[in-house]
């Protein structure tokens, strides 16, 4: 039985109750309205987000549900990115920071990890200066500052 | 708002990082430090400043993070101004003197202020739930002590090679009454004449004692430690070489009924016999973890674990000679809540087309296959195929294990190869595998297989054994996946 998504600008999609299910937020407001063809409204998402994240469920909807996993490393790796997702994350920031926004909301945690690693890697191997220019970010440190915390934190670096 | 300023979003992504990457993104901007310093400061060791090949932790920055920290080690030497330091909400503690090492110390400095300042730290930190502390020759005083037995919250207590004198005795074993979980290693706990009869009043929540190779006082006074323990769940012991009169106080002590909640037990090199251990399993209401490593386990044994086949979780049968194929075989069919399981050797003919209860749990494997090589290749397949159901499978160790009896010939490889043609491609499935042991059964890999296995096993970061006989393929090999693992984040050190 189809679902009704509705996106924060009005627009509705039309989805598998068994891709929507990707979303814990949508299996649980399922389960708890029952048996009812009403739309659902997802007033964080927009359409152009929306299309995205449906796309990755309807490519995902096989998959078997993630366990949580009992690990005592609290670290991840980020290195592990299929294929598919790879090429899915090809997006601009814009999108990609929207996309892990959605899939935090939704609950979709195999999404949000993938988000997530991506950034990660955009990240690894950068200095501070490289990360502001990647991500547009605003140094507003002043410069003694900037010294003086570089200083206080050097130590953590190779350990 | 740039969306890398939402905290939560950072959070997420920061599980991903490094700690040298965290490092670098605290410098980013003001909201990126906010959220990323007290990530750095969480887990802070402070060195032996002279010694440590680390950058140093400057000490007005160790005050101005105080408050941050939950993990906070002491190694070696370092200033009395590091011990002052305002924490109030660490969980953990861990004190290495490095005065066994060439250098000083940090008893030379005052010792007397360095243990009253520790043990304020314990006591200014109500969070604190474990203490670890190593290598000190002497303390001065017993505040130390004191601070640890009066602090509700710490449940567990690590020494290792640690020296209590006499004076300190009464405080030390109230300050170690108070836990659920010790650890006593390579320490000497002196006493006047090898009694332990000035030990105070009883263990009442120790839940696990680990005991490893004290130096004092004696291995059967040791083992009294249990007649103080009326909560105890687990006990591992290591004693040495070690005779009758301790062998005998454990099998009276749980003889008695004293320790009701026993479930889990671990005393290699024990030199016991069949019937010991069949008495010892007869002596445990319940059995969730039992390892008898180098014990003369056997038949009586087997039939007295049988009442436990749905309860046990662990099972280290490695280096008992009583031990048949026949016996591990039958064990790996009826204990369904198996999560780790080692033993010596299995023989093909053992090996049906069959799924072990425990398919679904077991963790850890440690078994050599011992193929008859009557038709190598569907003996392989077979294995393969046995092994490929184990899905969440952890660690795998295949390893020829030198038992007295059975010494490996070198470049031996009687058992599975670890070759695609051999049905290797059957363990796509052991998708969580972090590490592969084969240590004594050298294999004809090519690159293909180890690429294969980079590929399929996300988790892998240890493999270890002889690739093939070809020594400059091997050393390709070897390259390849220390490359490979280098990409991985390392697991922390400390």
């Amino acid at each position: 039985m189809p679902v009704i998504l509705v996106s924060s600008d009005n627009q509705d999609f039309k989805v598998d109750k068994e891709v929507a299910e990707r979303s814990i937020l949508i299996k649980n407001m399922l389960e708890d309205v029952g048996e009812s063809d009403s739309p659902i409204p997802l007033p964080n998402v927009t359409a152009a987000v929306l299309t995205k994240v449906i796309e990755y469920c309807e490519h995902h909807r096989n998959d078997p549900v993630q366990v949580p996993e009992e690990t005592d490393d609290p670290r991840k790796r980020s290195n592990d990115i299929e294929e598919w997702d790879m090429k899915f994350m090809q997006v601009d920031q814009e999108m990609l920071f929207e996309i892990i926004l959605a899939a935090n909301y939704l609950d979709i945690k195999p999404l949000l990890d993938v988000g997530c690693k991506t950034v990660a890697n955009i990240i690894k191997g950068k200095t501070p200066e490289e990360i502001r220019k990647a991500f547009n970010i605003v140094n507003d440190f002043t410069p003694e500052e900037e010294a003086q915390i570089k200083k206080e934190n050097e130590w953590a670096e190779d350990r | 708002m740039h969306p890398l300023l939402l905290p939560e979003l950072l959070g997420l992504i920061a599980g991903y990082l490094a700690r040298k990457e965290q490092q670098r993104c605290s410098q980013v901007c003001w909201t990126w430090n906010s959220y990323f310093s007290p990530l750095l400061w969480r887990t802070c060791t402070v060195d032996y400043e002279l010694h440590t090949k680390h950058k140093p932790i400057p000490v007005s920055a160790l005050h101005t993070y105080a408050p941050h920290i939950r993990v906070l080690a002491f190694q070696g030497f370092v200033s009395a101004d590091h011990f002052t330091i305002p924490c109030t909400r660490l969980e953990h503690l861990k004190i290495v003197d490095g005065s066994r090492m060439d250098f000083k110390g940090f008893n030379t400095e005052n010792p007397k202020d360095v243990w009253t300042s520790l043990a304020s730290l314990v006591s200014s930190n109500p969070d604190l739930t474990t203490v670890e502390i190593a290598e000190i020759d002497w303390i001065p005083t017993d505040v130390f002590w004191k601070a640890i037995a009066d602090h509700p919250g710490i449940r567990r207590l690590s020494l290792d090679q640690v020296r209590v004198d006499f004076l300190q005795l009464e405080t030390f074993w109230q300050a170690c009454s108070g836990v659920e979980v010790l650890t006593l290693q390579r320490c000497r706990i002196s006493d006047h004449n090898d009694t332990l009869e000035t030990m105070p009043v009883m263990f009442r929540r120790l839940q696990e004692l680990n005991v490893e190779n004290l130096l004092q006082p004696l291995p059967h006074v040791q083992i009294e430690l249990l007649r103080l323990c009326p909560q105890l769940s687990t006990f591992y012991w290591r004693g040495g070489a070690i005779h009758g009169l301790a062998r005998d106080t454990l099998l009276s002590i749980l003889g008695s009924g004293r320790l009701p909640n026993l479930d889990s037990m671990d005393i290699m090199g024990m030199n016991l016999t069949d019937l010991d251990t069949e008495h010892i399993i007869q002596c445990m209401s319940r059995v969730r973890k039992l390892a008898v490593y180098q014990t003369n386990f056997g038949p009586s044994s087997l039939r007295s674990l049988e009442p436990h086949f749905n309860t046990i979780e662990e099972l280290n049968l490695l280096q008992c000679p009583q031990v048949a194929s026949a016996n591990i075989a039958f064990l790996l069919r009826s204990c369904p809540l198996l999560r780790v399981f080692k033993a010596e050797s299995i023989s093909s003919d053992e090996i049906k087309d069959e799924v072990w209860p425990c398919h679904e749990r077991l963790i850890t494997l440690a078994l050599y296959f011992d193929l008859t090589l009557l038709d190598r290749l569907a003996e392989c397949q077979m294995v393969f195929s046995l092994l490929s159901k184990l899905k969440s499978l952890r660690r795998l160790n295949i390893s020829r294990y030198r038992t007295p009896h059975s010494r490996p010939i070198l470049g031996d490889i009687k058992s599975v190869r670890l070759r695609l043609d051999h049905g290797l491609g059957q363990l796509e499935s052991l998708r969580h595998l972090e590490a592969l042991h084969f240590d004594g059964i050298d294999q004809d890999m090519t690159m293909v297989e180890a690429q294969w296995m980079e590929e399929h096993w996300k988790a892998l970061r240890i493999v270890r054994g002889v690739f093939t006989n070809n020594p400059v393929l091997n050393k390709e090999i070897n390259t390849f996946f220390k490359n490979t693992f280098s990409g991985h984040v390392p697991l922390p050190s400390r």
